[in-house]
């Protein structure tokens, strides 16, 4: 069964920017939605997190309907978006960053500790930096904290939106790493991405275009070919 | 004199202080000047006032004027200032002067527009001399209480998630609400602590010099804004640190001779403190540059 | 478009000739403080509504206009038209000293700029002894002599009329254009060659010209100024009433600030209703009751249990309150309550407009009446008022 299945999904800002999106993501999968900008993927994520209510359509989670519901209410049933532009808080440190991640679970101590020990098992660069307000940090290492910050909720579907955006090659291919190791460890991940590089740990291909979805696509040699002629092609 | 003055108008500028955390507090959660924060104090003191001339003891009484106060400051939280979440700050500063109008309005219906006195907490004068200066123990559990509250909010703001959320939500709340925090629940909850302060500086203060419609604010809004603006207007303990720098300036001026011919001193001196401190140094003294 | 001449020929009626077959000649007291008032909303229009700059100190730039005239009639026994002169004059000069201060400090600070002054000017400029007469305040006599208000309220018409006449005019001038521009944007503005910092002090200057010729006629009004006239109190119920009439709408203000000054009047005129203010003991259990079912009402609209929870707490109780059924404790209680003098009623009824203002419709009254308005200046009839969106308060500089 679909971890997560949209079905007819409208949504926009008093003007449609999503129109009828179809899509599954399977549990365990890393599925990537590719798109030009303005192609409604933002807002895709967006909706699916409960940042932003849906003029129509259903998303189902895990089989339960979610569509309308609060971001409050997705992180607690295991939906964690990273959002584009990361959104630390600057002037916290970074472990109060991380702790905030874990708002749902506040009351619980041993689980902060062992949630707080896996996200730097993931990202060690954290723990040194540790009492560092998060605004000091470099673009990389904030895309660090935004994610480790999300895996504090215990999420089991982790959206990331542009998490390459505005870093280095090799920072870039560490994020990506990274991510293949959390969606390795049972995290199901759905990422925006602009980036072609995150296309080897891609299990299911996602293609938006002006607001509907254009192409779906599970097996690396055929996504290629064609996102190729789809994506590539179309922008140049 | 001098040094009665200093003494007095530190112990004033304490409760200044309490009256510019509330300030701090809404502006940082909300991006909202509130005008209602010193009829968050004044409602309690008539709260207070209504509780003790009808037979209930004096510590009950107290807490219901801080509950009073805090309904209070839910009810403009729900009714007034979420419903215009998306307003320019402006709107929401007029809405919240509207606020402080209607609590005064009720003041006068209530009490009259009449300075009336009443009952401190503890009535001893003269326990405890600094600097030739006897301090009333009233004004000794001023003190007492500021620090305590200090601690308490210092406590909250570093240690709590409660704390941790509301910094954070001040500072990205997109972000905040994607960790599943319920953000207009921290409004409230922000708007209840701030209607506390501002009650805890009423219940204290009222008794100093009696209390009359609007007198919160009429004095204390004008010098808890001046206070937090010294104080960076984001920072709580510079809110803090500011109200003792206006509550001291302000009783050197009513004492200073040289200003025995200026009527209103205090209020000069808060006036012209504000101007100077805005045009020479608008992130406030203690404030850091943006 | 021509305007049409029998609806003006109506207004002109009421205005002029309908007070004096209604209402007594005591009462023109109040309704030259109204045409007062209407004057200062357009005031204050002036700067929050064109110039986008918020004035929490308005009672100072009246008050500075009443003692001015007070001061240059009875001591330097100048006729009342120097003396209202005077007041314009130096009402304008003290705006734009503080219109200095607004190129400087902007936004919600300068805000806090004006609240501070306001308090200032009351306990200090107006406790200037030899001036202001320092408490004991200076006498302003009536030009019209003693306690005939009824010639004084055409003299405040007439000011009235200039003032909207100069309001008229300024807006449609290169000036009007030009504070529209800076308002909404004030680098765009400055990019297009606008010299924004002349015309926001020109914005002051004519804001507290009008707030002094207001000041002066309120003084000459009232035959006294005292500095406790002009508390902060005032100054916020200045700001809520021309937000209540629609910033940027002549008419709203003028109408909402008219109506402010006369509740007294009108609690009177509706039959019932000052006896009521005069036994809260049976008034306010009715109030509570309304409010309590609209709580009930809007809580079953929107979905929200906690107002449903309270609307039905405040339902029972005032029901009980009101039954035969006693209520222990409660009833000897209301019997203390103090009868509701009219005029506080004005602190507690225009809070509660500001606030629906803002929340439903932030072009205010003026918004309301402006198909009326376009009809009478001999346009179609229409409903649709127009768009709302722009008409709240902003301050484009915060």
């Amino acid at each position: 069964m679909s971890l997560l299945k949209v079905r007819g999904l409208e949504a926009g800002y008093g003007f449609p920017v999503v129109r009828g999106v179809d899509f599954d993501v399977e549990a365990g999968e890393t599925a990537v939605l590719f798109g030009l900008n303005g192609a409604g993927k933002t807002t895709t994520v967006s909706v699916i997190a409960g940042l932003l209510r849906p003029e129509s359509g259903s998303i189902l989670f895990d089989g339960e309907e979610v569509a309308g519901r609060s971001a409050a209410e997705l992180v607690e049933r295991g939906v964690v978006l990273v959002p584009e532009g990361r959104r630390v808080f600057p002037g916290l440190p970074v472990l109060a960053n991380l702790r905030l991640g874990a708002w749902t679970h506040r009351r619980s101590r041993s689980l902060l500790d062992e949630r707080l020990d896996r996200v730097f098992d993931y990202f060690p660069i954290l723990r040194d930096r540790a009492s560092q307000a998060a605004g000091t940090l470099s673009g990389g290492e904030q895309q660090m904290l935004a994610i480790g910050r999300a895996l504090m909720s215990g999420p089991r579907l982790l959206l990331l939106d542009e998490a390459s955006l505005g870093l280095s090659p090799a920072m870039t291919k560490t994020v990506f790493r990274v991510v293949d190791r959390i969606n390795d460890d049972g995290v199901t991940v759905l990422m925006v991405e602009q980036n072609v590089g995150v296309l080897p740990f891609a299990d299911r291909v996602l293609v938006m275009e002006k607001g509907s979805m254009v192409f779906e696509g599970v097996g690396e040699d055929a996504q290629q070919a064609h996102l190729r002629e789809r994506y590539m092609g179309g922008a140049a | 004199m001098t040094a009665q003055a200093l003494v007095i108008g530190i112990i004033t500028g304490a409760a200044y202080g309490l009256v510019a955390l509330g300030l701090v507090l809404v502006y940082k959660s909300s991006g909202v000047l509130n005008f209602a924060q010193g009829e968050f104090g004044t409602v309690a003191v008539y709260a207070l006032w209504l509780g003790t001339t009808h037979g209930i003891p004096y510590v009950l009484a107290v807490l219901i004027a801080l509950g009073v106060a805090a309904v209070f400051g839910f009810v403009t939280e729900r009714v007034v200032v979420r419903p215009l979440a998306d307003a320019p700050r402006v709107t929401v500063l007029v809405a919240t002067a509207g606020v402080a109008l209607l609590a005064v309005g009720l003041e006068l219906w209530i009490g009259q527009a009449q300075i009336r006195p009443i009952a401190p907490a503890l009535r001893r004068q003269d326990r405890l001399r600094i600097l030739n200066v006897y301090i009333s123990d009233q004004r000794l559990l001023i003190i007492l209480t500021v620090v305590v509250v200090a601690l308490v909010l210092r406590w909250v703001f570093t240690r709590t998630f409660l704390g941790l959320a509301v910094l954070a939500a001040s500072e990205e709340p997109t972000g905040t609400r994607l960790m599943g925090v319920r953000v207009e629940r921290l409004s409230s909850a922000v708007w209840v602590l701030a209607a506390l302060l501002g009650g805890v500086a009423g219940v204290l203060t009222g008794p100093l010099s009696g209390f009359g419609p609007g007198f919160l604010t009429s004095s204390a809004l004008v010098a808890g804004f001046t206070a937090a603006v010294i104080g960076g207007f984001t920072s709580l303990p510079g809110a803090f640190l500011g109200g003792v720098v206006v509550g001291v300036i302000q009783s050197l001026a009513t004492s200073a001779s040289w200003l025995a011919d200026v009527p209103g001193p205090q209020t000069a001196a808060l006036f012209v403190l504000l101007v100077v401190i805005l045009l020479a140094r608008p992130q406030g003294i203690l404030g850091r540059a943006s | 478009m021509t305007p049409r001449v029998a609806p003006l020929l109506a207004l002109a009626a009421v205005v002029l000739v309908l007070p004096r077959l209604v209402f007594d000649s005591a009462d023109f007291a109040l309704l030259s403080l109204a045409v007062v008032y209407a004057i200062v909303g357009l005031s204050l229009n002036v700067l929050i509504g064109y110039a986008g700059t918020i004035s929490l100190g308005h009672q100072a730039f009246v008050g500075i206009g009443a003692f001015t005239s007070a001061y240059v009639v009875t001591e330097l026994r100048q006729p009342f038209i120097v003396g209202v002169l005077a007041a314009a004059a130096l009402g304008g000069a003290q705006a734009m000293i503080l219109g200095g201060l607004a190129l400087r400090v902007t936004g919600l600070y300068f805000a806090l700029v004006t609240l501070s002054y306001g308090v200032f000017a009351q306990d200090t400029l107006f406790g200037i002894k030899a001036i202001t007469g320092g408490g004991a305040g200076r006498a302003a006599p009536t030009p019209t002599g003693d306690g005939n208000f009824v010639p004084y309220y055409y003299i405040c018409l007439a000011f009235l009329g200039l003032v909207l006449w100069l309001d008229w005019r300024m807006m449609r001038s290169k000036t009007g254009r030009a504070l529209t521009a800076l308002r909404q944007d004030p680098r765009v503005a400055a990019s297009l060659g606008i010299p924004v910092k002349a015309y926001l002090l020109l914005g002051f200057a004519v804001s507290g010209v009008f707030a002094g010729i207001a000041g002066a006629l309120f003084a000459h009004g009232n035959g006294f100024v005292v500095s406790n006239d002009f508390s902060l109190q005032l100054g916020i119920l200045f700001v809520l009433m021309t937000v209540v009439g629609g910033l940027r709408s002549r008419t709203g203000i003028v109408v909402s600030a008219a109506l402010t000054a006369v509740v007294p009047l009108i609690i009177r005129e509706i039959p019932g209703l000052e006896s009521a203010l005069a036994r809260p003991e049976r008034t306010v259990p009715v109030v509570v009751l309304v409010a309590g079912l609209v709580a009930v009402g809007v809580g079953v609209l929107r979905g929200g249990r906690a107002a449903q929870v309270v609307g039905v707490a405040m339902v029972a109780l005032s029901a009980a309150v009101l039954s035969p059924l006693h209520v222990p404790g409660v009833e000897p209680q209301l019997e203390q309550l103090p009868a509701l003098d009219p005029s506080m009623l004005r602190l507690i009824v225009l809070p509660a407009l500001v606030v629906m203002t803002l929340r439903t419709a932030p072009g205010g009254l003026g918004q309301q009446l402006r198909p009326v308005v376009r009809w009478v200046c001999g346009g179609r009839f229409s409903l649709d008022a127009g768009p709302g969106d722009l008409r709240e308060v902003v301050d484009a500089r915060a």
